[in-house]
């Protein structure tokens, strides 16, 4: 089993949440004005409030994460905890290609076919997956580095173009926008269902991957949240992808917009999200059936993902049935925190022997 | 050893057998669209986009690039719809149309009265299209902007960018881009200006030469007119449609409100016939929303400048009550200006381009949260007090 270390993971989570940020969240959900500020800063602490049993779980049971606890304990209902958590993690998965499959079409090929973009995304996050935990984490680092770069090069490029009188102190204004956009925040997180899993191949204390990803990703939603405020003002209620749109503006000299960059390099990121889904599911696999190799497992897993987005995607009612069952964040409380609750009383520690020879 | 060859081996073939599937086209049958016209006739609810574009291979050329042939060339096209018009402009020019290169927009008078942001939304909800585009309204048609052909070929889209470049930055019109107009029109009072553009006829003096001079030989002098494009006033914009139209002067006091003046010249008359000019720099515009005693609301607007004699008019530099005076004189003009503008824009047109919306709820967001659904009531009748302060100095010595 391969280690990463817990800033490798959080490098990742950073990654993973600020491309559902440009490319996943619909449009309506961001909009001007102070409530988005306060959504995405209540959001957070709420998340933290979420991650405390997967937190509990990983100071309870070391080395462990909640499907191997609940199946030393009785491999039935490991199992059973296992499919529950592993349905919500396809309908993230399949979610995330579908949403970055459009964002493909509506931005850089718009004529690209549902199965061609799905079969690209499944495969190239297959191949992440194949390649294990700590090769995702490592192309995640390379890949939020540049994502970053791109974020101050904006800044910088636009800082001309900042109007600060759009901004007013206000607290929460609409009420009804401001519990969709904090349940929306909150649901955006399914980096907890990656870390249910994951928690397990990190070296050394896994609570710190929580600590740094959230940190990190509340001041970078807030400087992205600021930078939308500032530069698109009204309009921001308008658009779609209100990031592509500022970086189109955005000027270097030797390029007379960086949009196309940044698709590309949101592209990669939206990739890395999805390959470390699909590594969780692997993981799943694994760890349930405790065989180490999981190869034909996910290629026939990504079959079964490329034939739900097909289905999904060929209806926009069934997309925007499991965008809203998504956004209620009930899926990802589920998983995320009432699984690992559960196991947290109920799992069994490892015996102290096996403990120690792997200590060893 | 074995994975490397097989990676390189999947890297030179994939794009091979790939590549076919991606439908492309190349550059030469691509239309790069420069700038649009759209102009709507109501009597046949049809749009006709006017487009010129940059072709590389010119009419009649034997290379990719022919500069013996005009490569700006025109296409257009009609539809019920703005997009099936911009579609029908394309079959029409055999190419395939490339918005990423657009930096210019001429709507038309006729469709100055219909929603401007259904108009910009077609632009904008294309990722490809440019956003830092000029929005412009025509006096008549935009196709007849479009249209116009100097000696050397049709009007070039740079030409009128750098007119309204120009005109922007010497604060005779605000020049918006695309985005930023669709940010105005987000507001409440749905209020935006675009500047007018119109077509001049020029007089210009044309040397006959001796040999055609007909039966008076020997060369002689006549008067051509040419047709140009100049700026003429703005559009102003209210609830999205059309509310008004404004002349160079509020355009000028527009200027002033929306804290874009880089710098302005204001030249007024002394005594025995003399001018002096105080060139405005350093401008800053403030527009503050206030309460008075009886708890009347207004907006306070001041406006500070740093000011310098360009022309002193016969005065004295150790004039100080007369150099005062001209100082007093030029802000009052700007002050007039600036009514002026109010006047008209908030006033007649009812709209505010100048953003007292976005300043009262920059200072006062409970109030304008509360007051959201008549906020345009409140905008548009609270009264504005304008006070204008030019800190002069002459020589750079002395300020006043």
């Amino acid at each position: 089993m391969s280690k990463i270390s817990s800033k490798q993971l959080a490098t990742a989570f950073v990654a993973s949440r600020l491309t559902t940020e440009m490319i996943m969240i619909p449009g309506e959900l961001i909009r001007y004005g102070s409530d988005r500020f306060i959504a995405i800063l209540i959001a957070k602490l709420m998340v933290l409030l979420l991650y405390l049993p997967l937190l509990l779980l990983t100071r309870k049971y070391k080395g462990d994460n909640f499907v191997s606890a609940a199946i030393r304990r009785n491999r039935i209902y490991g199992i059973i905890l296992s499919i529950i958590f592993g349905v919500v993690l396809t309908s993230v998965t399949v979610n995330s290609v579908l949403n970055l499959q459009l964002y493909i079409t509506d931005t850089l090929l718009g004529e690209l076919l549902l199965i061609s973009g799905v079969a690209l995304i499944t495969g190239a996050s297959v191949y992440g997956a194949v390649k294990g935990v700590s090769a995702v984490t490592r192309t995640a680092v390379f890949g939020t580095s540049i994502f970053g770069f791109l974020i101050i090069l904006i800044i910088i490029t636009m800082s001309d173009k900042m109007d600060f009188s759009y901004l007013y102190p206000a607290t929460i204004e609409d009420g009804n926008y401001f519990f969709r956009a904090f349940v929306s925040e909150v649901s955006c997180n399914s980096e907890i269902l990656i870390f249910a899993v994951l928690c397990k191949n990190i070296e050394s204390k896994p609570n710190k991957t929580v600590y740094y990803s959230l940190a990190v990703i509340f001041v970078l939603l807030e400087l992205v949240n600021l930078i939308y405020n500032l530069i698109l003002g009204p309009y921001l209620n308008e658009l779609e992808y209100p990031l592509y749109v500022i970086s189109s503006l955005s000027d270097i000299v030797i390029f007379q917009r960086l949009d196309g960059i940044d698709a590309i390099v949101w592209l990669l990121c939206g990739i890395i999200k999805i390959a470390l889904l699909f590594t969780s599911m692997k993981e799943i696999y694994t760890t349930a059936s405790k065989k180490p190799k999981a190869i034909w497992f996910l290629i026939i897993y990504a079959l079964l993902v490329t034939f739900i987005c097909m289905i999904t995607g060929s209806d926009r009612r069934y997309y925007d049935l499991l965008q809203t069952v998504l956004h209620t964040a009930v899926p990802l409380v589920i998983a995320g925190t009432v699984i690992p609750l559960l196991v947290l009383f109920t799992g069994k520690k490892k015996p102290q022997k096996e403990e120690n020879y792997e200590k060893d | 050893m074995k994975k490397i060859s097989l990676l390189l081996t999947i890297a030179i073939t994939l794009p091979l057998i790939l590549s076919g599937c991606v439908r492309y086209v190349e550059l030469s049958d691509r239309a790069i669209v420069q700038a649009l016209g759209i102009d709507y006739f109501p009597d046949t609810n049809t749009y006709r986009i006017s487009m010129q574009y940059f072709s590389q291979t010119s009419e009649g050329g034997q290379n990719q690039i022919d500069k013996t042939q005009p490569n700006v060339l025109k296409s257009v096209g009609e539809g019920d719809s703005i997009l099936t018009a911009a579609k029908n402009a394309s079959i029409l020019s055999g190419k395939d149309l490339l918005l990423s290169e657009n930096r210019l927009i001429i709507i038309g008078s006729e469709l100055c009265n219909y929603d401007l942001m259904k108009t910009l939304q077609f632009f904008i909800a294309n990722y490809h299209s440019h956003p830092k585009t000029y929005v412009c309204a025509a006096e008549n048609t935009a196709e007849e902007l479009i249209d116009i052909r100097f000696k050397e070929g049709y009007v070039s889209s740079q030409h009128l960018i750098n007119l309204i470049e120009n005109a922007s930055s010497e604060g005779r019109t605000l020049a918006d881009y695309a985005y930023q107009i669709m940010g105005q029109l987000c507001n409440k009072t749905g209020s935006a200006y675009l500047p007018k553009l119109k077509i001049s006829e020029q007089k210009t003096d044309g040397t006959v030469p001796k040999e055609s001079g007909g039966e008076k030989k020997g060369e002689s002098s006549e008067q051509e007119t040419e047709k140009t494009i100049v700026l003429d006033g703005g559009v102003i914009f209210s609830d999205k449609l059309k509310s008004g139209v404004i002349d160079n002067d509020s355009c000028i006091g527009l200027q002033f409100l929306c804290n874009r003046m880089a710098e302005y010249s204001v030249t007024v008359d002394t005594e025995n016939n003399y001018k002096s000019t105080i060139t405005f720099f350093s401008v800053q515009t403030s527009i503050t929303p206030k309460f008075d005693l009886d708890g009347r609301f207004y907006f306070d607007i001041r406006v500070k400048a740093d000011g310098r004699f360009d022309e002193r008019g016969g005065i004295s530099e150790t004039d100080t009550g007369k150099i005062m005076k001209v100082k007093q004189d030029a802000e009052n003009k700007v002050k007039m200006l600036i009514e002026k503008a109010i006047e008209k824009v908030r006033n007649e047109c009812k709209s505010d381009v100048f953003g007292l919306e976005k300043a009262l709820r920059h200072h006062y967001p409970d109030y304008a949260y509360q007051n959201r659904d008549n906020i345009t009531d409140i905008i548009l009748s609270a009264p504005c007090t304008v006070k204008v302060e030019c800190d002069t100095f002459s020589l750079g010595l002395e300020s006043y």
